[in-house]
């Protein structure tokens, strides 16, 4: 083979080099799919989703009930399904507002301090409620993760707080978004400081905290 | 440049028909991101239009956001506003289950050749109901060019 020719077939390869570079780089750039990736959509999507359990009844999710503990005041009268509370017509996100003020938790020196609750199957109930109304409005499209929780109110030796968790992060791979919702808690801030004295037995305004009745709803959207 | 008739030739056609091969995977490449490109940019419009239906267009008179009440007129006029910009609009509402409950606009003829091909954009609301209760359902946007 002459030099020349040589000369010409390293050009031609340092040329096919290029072009396969610019091939690559031109498929790296384009967007994927944007029904999975878009960070946008995502946002959107979380807000309806938020809206939605604002506005529509858990009646219309198969709606939710729970029984009352009953177990340990052993003078109440219970006949037949009397301890069953329904909640069909309150929406979800009054549910939730309900739960948090039923089931505060009181952390004294770190550990959780259990306090005996009539309400408290309503919690557990109404994770596996919230997990499968959310499973049918997200439908796969998504994995989430669904926080709701009150300031945590610091009252020196007893810590008084609501913090509940529903998710789906089966095959999740990065979080697109987070959207937020407040809700307030249907008790005003003297009543919600006399439930939180009742339970630990300290005045939080004598202890100098002043209490917000919020309770913060995140919902997180993860791509799949 | 002498060539050989022989190693050289061969080897200058060879070479030749590697880069044509270069060139169409470069092309295909091209048409490929052009195409993905496009798509986005349809559905980011699919999905101003949905926001919009929501928000302003089918929501409900004083009512909470997220809630929306399907209006014909309402969207009619929206339709036509598009319209004049060459977009076309199907919207749909369904239950979760999957019903039908209202629809409006022509269905997109999928073995015609559009523009740009029809995108879709769905998003969970609140369907008014009566004052006391609303609907939960799934408002699905179709919209394409040309």
């Amino acid at each position: 083979m002459g030099e020349q020719g040589f000369g010409y077939i390293t050009d031609m390869l340092v040329f096919s080099v290029l072009i396969s570079t610019a091939a690559l780089m031109l498929t790296g750039m384009a967007p994927v799919d944007p029904r999975v990736d878009s960070a946008r959509y995502a946002s959107s999507f979380a807000h309806s989703v938020l809206y939605l359990l604002q506005n529509t009844s858990a009646e219309q999710f198969g709606g939710f009930e729970y029984k009352l503990d009953t177990e340990f005041e052993p003078d109440l009268p219970v006949v037949g399904d009397s301890a069953k509370r329904e909640l069909r017509y309150k929406t979800i996100t009054q549910l939730l507002a309900e739960d948090a003020l039923l089931n505060l938790h009181v952390d004294i020196k770190g550990a959780e301090f259990q306090v005996r609750r009539p309400n408290e199957r309503m919690d557990e109930k109404l994770r596996i409620f919230l997990k499968s109304t959310l499973d049918r409005i997200i439908g796969g499209r998504f994995g989430y993760r669904l926080r709701a929780r009150t300031e945590v109110a610091d009252l020196g030796s007893a810590r008084v707080h609501f913090e509940s968790e529903v998710a789906d992060l089966t095959r999740a791979r990065t979080q697109l978004c987070t959207e937020t919702l407040m809700l307030s808690l249907p008790v005003s801030r003297e009543e919600l400081a006399w439930h939180i004295e009742e339970l630990t037995g300290i005045d939080p305004n004598e202890a100098g905290f002043e209490i917000d009745p919020i309770l913060e709803v995140t919902l997180e959207l993860w791509s799949r | 440049m002498a060539f050989s008739v022989g190693e050289d030739l061969f080897s200058v056609l060879t070479i030749t028909g590697i880069v044509i091969i270069f060139v169409v995977v470069l092309c295909h490449s091209y048409h490929v991101y052009m195409e993905r490109r496009n798509a986005y940019q349809d559905f980011n419009l699919a999905l101003d239009i949905a926001e919009r239906l929501v928000n302003q267009v089918l929501a409900a008179d004083g009512g909470q956001p997220g809630v929306i009440k399907p209006s014909s007129d309402r969207l009619e006029n929206y339709s036509k506003i598009l319209a004049l910009h060459g977009t076309n609009l199907r919207v749909e509402i369904r239950s979760f289950s999957g019903e039908l409950l209202f629809a409006h606009g022509i269905k997109p003829d999928l073995f015609k050749e559009y523009f740009s091909p029809p995108v879709s954009v769905s998003l969970p609301v609140a369907l008014f109901w009566d004052q006391s209760s609303a609907l939960p359902c799934e408002l699905s946007v179709q919209v394409w060019r040309g």
